[in-house]
């Protein structure tokens, strides 16, 4: 690849995508000035809370080599347990904690899958995917409304105001990405993600206990799930067997769309963050335009192959064009 | 040559999953009366075929190493649209326009897939989430056919006894089999599943392959939703979600490799009969749908573990067989 091309993608790993969602935001103004004001923004930057947790973990599963298409079946179990938990008389923070252990065992078994049964990621995963899904439908099997009274404690998170101004689920979306990149950058566990993600090989040579590395990997991955989970019941107010499904792909299109690659190896963290607030953003443009769901769903698949496309083109410039 | 006369027959010898479904069968029959009539088989026969003509093509993908997502969404598509088009063009036509879509929907995938070099899976997860759009946008509505004969497709046994829709399912993976074993495109479509760079190094025209698996793909997808659509008399955007998993368990229940390089249509075909048992069992002893679900999952995963699973107990086999072998010769010795 020459020089120029590489300062390019580098150019571009760190505003490209910030560019298509002002070029995105351009083009809304234009057909419909009154999604583009603060409100509506501060209420799209609300909304990709919940992708954007989701998608914080999965950058993380991506980078690593893999892949978790269970996070939806994820989402909605923590939904269904955390509405349960607390219809019979639990308190908000044990049922929050209830329901984070249950998403930390769905990881482990994705984990396990993995690396013990030598399953590929996204096949392991997407067998859990029913799984969970049928053990969320078990559990409970309609959804359950959350009153006032058992609401009380987690309606804070979506309601609840940082300082008075700034919304709880946009501090929380911040501050789960300023973690996120810590860790991926000055923990060892990050620097082990990307070492496995770019050489399994090379990673379990050096050392490094590579199954371990991907067991915890799939750990955070469904705990974010969980995190974007609490979010969401907390938004809707009702425990939804079926609330998480097909969110995989809005949080693997914000992964994508972010810049990292899909090969492993190389994260991009708040490129994932600018991809969840896009994906959102687009979805919501279309929801206030008054289109119908099933262009929404057509407008996800579009940015995700667009975003696929971009990828691809990468792939085939460092290959030299072969 | 012997290997002339093993060219239609599966490669590797495994016929696991039809003594798994025989000894199944035999079990059921013993266990309860109600599987001991002719009608539980040929519903057995027919529900299998639906999912098991998508399994044909779904064989092709997985055996060159890919995955198709998107072929529950293909169906709710491909069945929307047919059900539109039977009362205007007949149903000869209308099912000719189906595979042609069909068609051009798994080439379309195979471009993506081959020409942008991005991972199946995720090209057609994408495509999976598209497709069933587009049949939202074209009819958010369910649809009933009210063609007797296009209904009798699926339904009819021929003499009492044979379900067409089991005859049309061995005419298919003949013409599948053939495809696999006697032509250049099977020959490459394995020899990309064995090993991408070798393939590429010995000439095969890789990403044309690809496509072409593809279309296959979305050819046996649509004949799937034909049958489908004619079985159950009408159609609906959200049809058959979750198909997919069923057709991926099937082949790959079938012992066709996920690594891909070796497979077979008749042990996947096998595979779907053996599904659609457990889950009329499971219906006739009143499991309900959502425990039925788990139940798939997990059975998905022992599919796909079952290769480490063998492996896991071979290795134990032989180092117990190399502990016997170091004894006897200490025995000898002494």
């Amino acid at each position: 690849m020459s020089q120029r091309a590489k300062k390019f993608w580098r150019i571009w790993d760190n505003v490209g995508i910030l560019c298509i969602l002002l070029v995105i935001m351009a083009v809304y103004g234009i057909l419909e000035p009154q999604i583009v004001n603060p409100t509506q923004l501060v209420t799209a930057l609300k909304r990709s809370a919940v992708s954007g947790i989701a998608a914080a973990g999965m950058m993380y599963a991506v980078c690593a080599g893999g892949f978790d298409l269970s996070v939806g079946s994820i989402l909605s179990l923590t939904s269904c347990v955390i509405a349960v938990q607390l219809t019979s008389g639990r308190g908000t923070v044990f049922s929050i904690m209830m329901a984070l252990a249950v998403a930390a065992l769905c990881g482990v078994i994705n984990g396990i899958l993995i690396t013990k049964l030598k399953i590929q990621a996204f096949v392991a995963t997407l067998a859990t995917q029913l799984a969970f899904a049928g053990v969320t439908l078990v559990y409970c099997n309609k959804a359950i409304q959350l009153t006032s009274k058992y609401n009380a404690g987690l309606k804070f998170f979506s309601t609840g105001k940082f300082l008075g101004i700034i919304p709880l689920p946009i501090v929380l979306l911040v501050v789960t990405y300023i973690i996120s990149y810590l860790v991926y950058t000055y923990t060892a566990f990050g620097a082990k993600v990307r070492a496995v993600g770019s050489n399994e090989q090379a990673a379990r040579t050096t050392g490094i206990k590579v199954d371990r590395t991907f067991i915890l990997v799939f750990v955070v991955t469904a705990v974010s799930a969980a995190l974007a989970g609490i979010l969401n019941t907390a938004q809707v107010s009702t425990g939804n067997p079926t609330l998480g499904d097909g969110f995989e792909l809005d949080a693997i299109t914000a992964v994508v769309l972010g810049g990292t690659a899909l090969a492993g190896g190389k994260g991009n963290v708040f490129g994932t963050m600018v991809g969840a607030i896009l994906v959102t953003f687009v979805k919501m443009g279309l929801n206030i335009m008054g289109v119908g769901e099933a262009y929404q769903k057509m407008a996800v698949a579009v940015v995700l192959v667009f975003a696929l496309t971009i990828s691809g083109i990468r792939i085939i410039m460092q290959r030299g064009g072969k | 040559m012997k290997k002339k006369k093993n060219a239609i027959h599966i490669e590797y010898g495994d016929y696991g999953i039809l003594y798994a479904l025989l000894i199944f069968w035999i079990f059921l029959a013993i266990t309860n009366s109600d599987f001991r009539g002719i009608s539980f088989y040929q519903n057995i026969l027919t529900r299998a075929s639906l999912n098991a003509i998508c399994g044909i093509g779904m064989t092709f993908a997985v055996i060159s190493g890919d995955f198709d997502l998107s072929v529950a969404s293909q169906v709710a598509f491909c069945g929307v649209i047919l059900t539109i088009i039977i009362p205007i063009i007949g149903i000869i036509p209308s099912i000719l326009v189906i595979l042609a879509i069909g068609i051009a929907m798994g080439a379309f995938n195979g471009l993506l897939i081959a020409k942008l070099r991005i991972p199946a899976f995720i090209t057609t997860l994408a495509m999976q989430m598209a497709y069933r759009a587009l049949a939202q946008m074209i009819n958010s509505k369910p649809v009933v056919v009210d063609n007797k004969l296009f209904k009798r497709i699926a339904t009819y046994k021929i003499g009492g006894i044979l379900p067409t829709a089991f005859l049309i399912l061995i005419i298919l993976a003949v013409i599948g089999t053939i495809i696999l074993r006697k032509t250049k495109l099977g020959r490459n479509i394995l020899a990309i599943g064995n090993s991408k760079e070798a393939a590429v190094i010995s000439g095969i025209n890789v990403p044309k392959t690809q496509i072409l698996i593809f279309v296959l793909v979305g050819f046996f997808t649509a004949c799937s939703s034909v049958m489908i659509v004619s079985s159950l008399g009408s159609s609906n955007y959200g049809m058959q979600v979750g198909l997919e998993f069923t057709v991926i368990s099937s082949v790959v229940l079938g012992g066709t490799a996920l690594a891909g390089g070796k497979g077979s249509i008749f042990n996947t075909i096998v595979a779907a009969v053996f599904l659609a048992t457990i889950r009329s069992a499971m219906d006739s002893f009143g499991i309900d749908s959502y425990w039925q679900k788990v139940v798939e999952g997990v059975i998905l995963v022992i599919a796909f573990s079952i290769t480490e699973i063998r492996n896991i107990i071979n290795n134990i086999l032989v180092k117990q067989r190399a502990k016997k072998q170091l004894v006897s010769q200490k025995q000898t010795t002494n």
